[in-house]
């Protein structure tokens, strides 16, 4: 299946999906699960951390059910720091709502995980997030604890240290939205 | 005045010098008790679930600003890792213990954080500043909004465990500015908002 189907336009009649996320487990991909499932285990499962909440309103729906699907794919709670949001730099794309902090993986917080746990943890995350995007809105810019990445320009060592050293307390994923020039 | 009242009036004042000096005494105890605590805390060289107990547990001291002191303590060495940036390798526990102060925490580590006194914990065989076991601890829990993702030239950022006294100045600076702007995150494990709300909300999130 197409895992950039949207939910809400496709359901699937049989619920086929992954038994343990809540499926009736006749297939092992969560892209299969219909939205029913997905919302469910979304409540469940995923954790706004963001002190005085954020704005998930306009947060890039690709985005989103990537967030969701890898939670779903990995068996994990994820706990969401930032999304919709002003005061975050321009190029983050927080304010457009194109990008999605996360800080904790099973109520756990990055920063409260030694180093080597938290660059492997969140790299896994971050991974499987991106897997779930489609090709035309893949991440522009991939900060974890322990990796940097972006598109947009080269990078030098000292902006990846510094990057890195800003992000030791979550993942920071932003899409350039469909349509964009990548 | 008759005889009884006079007996009694003596006996009130005997009886209250008698307490004031029970307590003068038993406050010098205490006192006395506190000051060895803080010899032997001081003495000590702490590993970090020691120094988070302790503080935990209520010392004489301001348990926050405990834990301040107690980075200076705390045995270790900074090491390059394969990303290029700097692992402790060390009992990280006293690290994560400033997190429970939230905002508090945040405001004692960027105090602390221009301190180029040498902490116990080492780099390449020397002694970090004090102000990087607080910037350590800092970046574990908080980080400015509007650099996070373009950090540039902003100085809040130490490339390594080996700042200089301007370097430590200046990014104690560059974080005083983003608490006197409220333009930092703490980052939470606790939940702040109901996902349920907007997952559901028709016309959100999956339409």
């Amino acid at each position: 299946m197409d895992p950039t189907r949207n939910p809400l336009s496709y359901s699937d009649p049989f619920g086929l999906c992954p038994e343990d996320v809540g499926g009736d487990g006749k297939t092992d991909k969560v892209t299969d699960c219909p939205r029913e499932v997905m919302e469910k285990w979304a409540t469940s499962h995923i954790t706004i951390t963001a002190r005085g909440g954020t704005d998930f309103d306009g947060i890039d729906p690709d985005l989103w059910n990537a967030v969701v699907w890898a939670s779903m794919e990995l068996r994990v709670s994820l706990g969401i720091s930032g999304a919709k949001e002003g005061g975050h730099s321009i190029e983050g794309r927080h304010a457009v709502g194109g990008a999605v902090d996360i800080n904790t993986v099973n109520g756990v917080r990055f920063g409260a995980m030694p180093f080597d746990i938290a660059a492997n943890v969140s790299g896994v995350v971050a991974r499987t997030i991106s897997s779930f995007l489609p090709e035309n809105n893949k991440p522009i810019m991939i900060y974890t604890p322990g990796s940097a990445f972006r598109t947009t320009r080269p990078m030098t060592a000292e902006q990846r240290a510094k990057l890195l050293q800003m992000h030791r307390t979550h993942i920071h994923i932003t899409v350039p939205g469909r349509g964009a020039q990548q | 005045m008759n005889h009884t009242s006079i007996a009694a009036a003596l006996f009130i004042i005997v009886l209250s010098g008698t307490l004031v000096a029970g307590c003068r005494e038993a406050r010098s105890v205490a006192s006395q008790e506190e000051a060895d605590l803080q010899r032997e805390f001081e003495r000590a060289p702490l590993d970090g679930s020691d120094a988070a107990a302790s503080a935990i547990a209520g010392s004489p001291q301001d348990p926050l600003a405990l834990l301040v002191d107690s980075l200076a303590k705390i045995p270790g060495e900074f090491e390059s890792n394969s990303v290029g940036t700097f692992s402790f390798r060390g009992d990280e526990t006293l690290f994560n213990a400033f997190y429970q102060y939230a905002d508090s925490a945040v405001v004692a580590l960027v105090e602390c954080l221009g301190n180029s006194s040498p902490a116990r914990a080492t780099y390449e065989g020397r002694p970090v500043p004090i102000g990087y076991m607080c910037y350590s601890a800092l970046i574990r829990m908080a980080y400015p909004t509007a650099f996070e993702d373009s950090p540039g030239d902003w100085p809040g950022v130490l490339l390594n465990p080996a700042p200089s006294a301007d370097e430590l100045r200046a990014a104690q600076r560059a974080w005083e500015e983003v608490i006197a702007q409220d333009a930092y995150r703490i980052a939470f494990d606790q939940a702040f908002q109901d996902v349920s709300r907007v997952a559901l909300g028709v016309g959100g999130r999956w339409s």
